[in-house]
């Protein structure tokens, strides 16, 4: 199970925690029933943020069924349906990953990209149903991951500058959570998220793209480990500021206590745990 | 001094203020200048700035466009978000270090897009040489907060980003909470 954007568990209610994981098994749920069962391989946990996001601007009432899953096929476990929110992370998941995929094929070595080949075809039916539904936003990612292709290959140095195509993805998608008077604030809430999760996941790759000798933001700027960690967590830091400005002023009027444990205490967790090996502690003893 | 206070102008100045005010200037410095006098170095250094000054103010106003109204037109490219184009304009301009304008805008254009690191050292500039402009200021103040972490809005009071939310333990928390530990210990068979 893997994702940047998570609660933080000990710090939500019972009944939030509850609601948390009914959407998660909603998600993967809403891919299995939109997409196909090999979609579900796709599932992680930032895209749920926009989903409960979603939800909790548009006043959402979704239903909870229980049912078992090829997951816990015994116990049976709580079902978030009927959700705008959920439907729109499923359609954002399968175009994301789709030209994730692609993009791997592109630089990858050949185990990998041998997955990546596979992956591609499971996934083309699932991105072509997503990309009618959502045409616009499968253009836009598109065109702006051929940006960050671009930016890579120029071997850029800049982390506001190689995070720049993540981010307008990222508040590309988020836009589609409201209506248009608070598009601006969406957009930007997006926008910092998207760069959050590059800057983290650049600094969780260091190590391995120096190895491997990929493409790395921190490693073409020249920094050691150390270096890394404290640039990456001061930049991180600023766009979990900045998205709050955001976040804190949008009508938010569900999941509100749900969503200020992902902002205000899960992402900053996040930021704080970069590049320490991630043992379980007592305060997050089970990372959901 | 920019161009428009060697001329004793305002920034608003028509063609023919301009004109005009480049007349007066050089009959009085032009006189002086050629007749032998120990000021006749200062006073041709002083030509020279008015000449180019002049120069400067002409080919904005025939470009079509007063500085000021150029920077107004950025600033509305910047608002309705075409923060890659007000920056490609305001670049053209040249380095304009030393007007408090150009560097604020340079910081929005930045700060639109996202590049707070970036759009910081312009703030900051833009602050320096205007000190009193509140527009500067406190775009200045929202992004040093923002470099320092802090998070708006958040509902936890001291959330302490390594784990949880911190408890206050003063000593008579400590006392009550010892309190209570016992409590329990003697409840249950044997305690303590």
């Amino acid at each position: 199970m893997f994702g940047y954007i998570l609660p933080q568990k000990p710090e939500l209610k019972i009944k939030e925690y509850k609601t948390y994981r009914a959407y998660y098994c909603g998600l993967c749920m809403q891919l299995k029933h939109s997409y196909g069962q090999a979609c579900r391989l796709f599932l992680n946990y930032d895209l749920l943020l926009l989903a409960l996001l979603y939800d909790g601007i548009n006043g959402e009432k979704c239903s909870y069924t229980k049912s078992s899953c090829i997951v816990s096929p015994f116990e049976k476990k709580w079902i978030c349906e009927n959700s705008g929110g959920i439907c729109l992370a499923a359609d954002i998941l399968c175009i994301l990953s789709y030209y994730k995929l692609q993009d791997n094929i592109d630089d990858e070595r050949f185990a990998k990209r041998f997955a990546s080949h596979c992956g591609i075809s499971v996934l083309r039916r699932a991105y072509k149903k997503a990309a009618a539904k959502r045409p616009q936003l499968a253009e836009k990612v598109k065109e702006l991951l051929c940006r960050q292709a671009l930016t890579e290959k120029s071997r850029c140095s800049i982390p506001d500058e190689a995070a720049d195509a993540s981010a307008l993805i990222v508040a590309e998608a988020a836009k589609l959570c409201g209506g248009d008077e608070i598009k601006a604030d969406l957009y930007r809430f997006g926008l910092f998220l998207g760069k959050l999760v590059y800057l983290l996941d650049a600094a969780d790759d260091f190590d391995d793209d120096i190895k491997y000798g990929r493409y790395n933001v921190f490693a073409n700027a020249g920094f050691d480990r150390g270096e890394m960690l404290a640039e990456a967590k001061k930049l991180c830091r600023i766009c979990a500021a900045e998205l709050s400005k955001s976040y804190c002023r949008l009508p938010v009027t569900q999941n509100k206590s749900i969503l200020d444990n992902i902002v205000y205490l899960g992402l900053p967790s996040v930021i704080e745990q970069l590049g320490t090996e991630k043992k379980r502690s007592f305060s997050d003893y089970e990372r959901l | 001094m920019n161009a428009y206070e060697i001329l004793g102008i305002s920034p608003n100045a028509t063609e023919e203020e301009v004109k005009a005010a480049y007349k007066e200037l050089s009959r009085r410095y032009y006189s002086d200048a050629s007749v032998e006098s120990p000021l006749k170095e200062q006073n041709e250094e002083k030509m020279r700035q008015i000449d180019a000054a002049f120069d400067e103010i002409m080919t904005e106003l025939r470009g079509g466009m007063s500085r000021k109204d150029n920077y107004a037109d950025i600033r509305s490219l910047i608002k309705s978000g075409n923060a890659d184009s007000a920056l490609a304009r305001l670049k053209d301009m040249g380095e304009r270090t030393d007007d408090a304008e150009w560097n604020f805008l340079m910081g929005s254009a930045y700060y639109y897009k996202g590049w707070v690191t970036q759009a910081q050292p312009y703030f900051e500039a833009a602050c320096n040489l205007k000190p009193d402009n509140a527009e500067y200021a406190s775009a200045y103040a929202g992004v040093k907060s923002s470099m320092s972490g802090n998070m708006y809005g958040s509902p936890y009071p001291g959330a302490d980003p390594t784990g949880g939310v911190m408890s206050a333990c003063g000593p008579c928390d400590l006392c009550g909470t010892l309190l209570c530990a016992n409590l329990c210990c003697n409840c249950g068979r044997g305690g303590c």
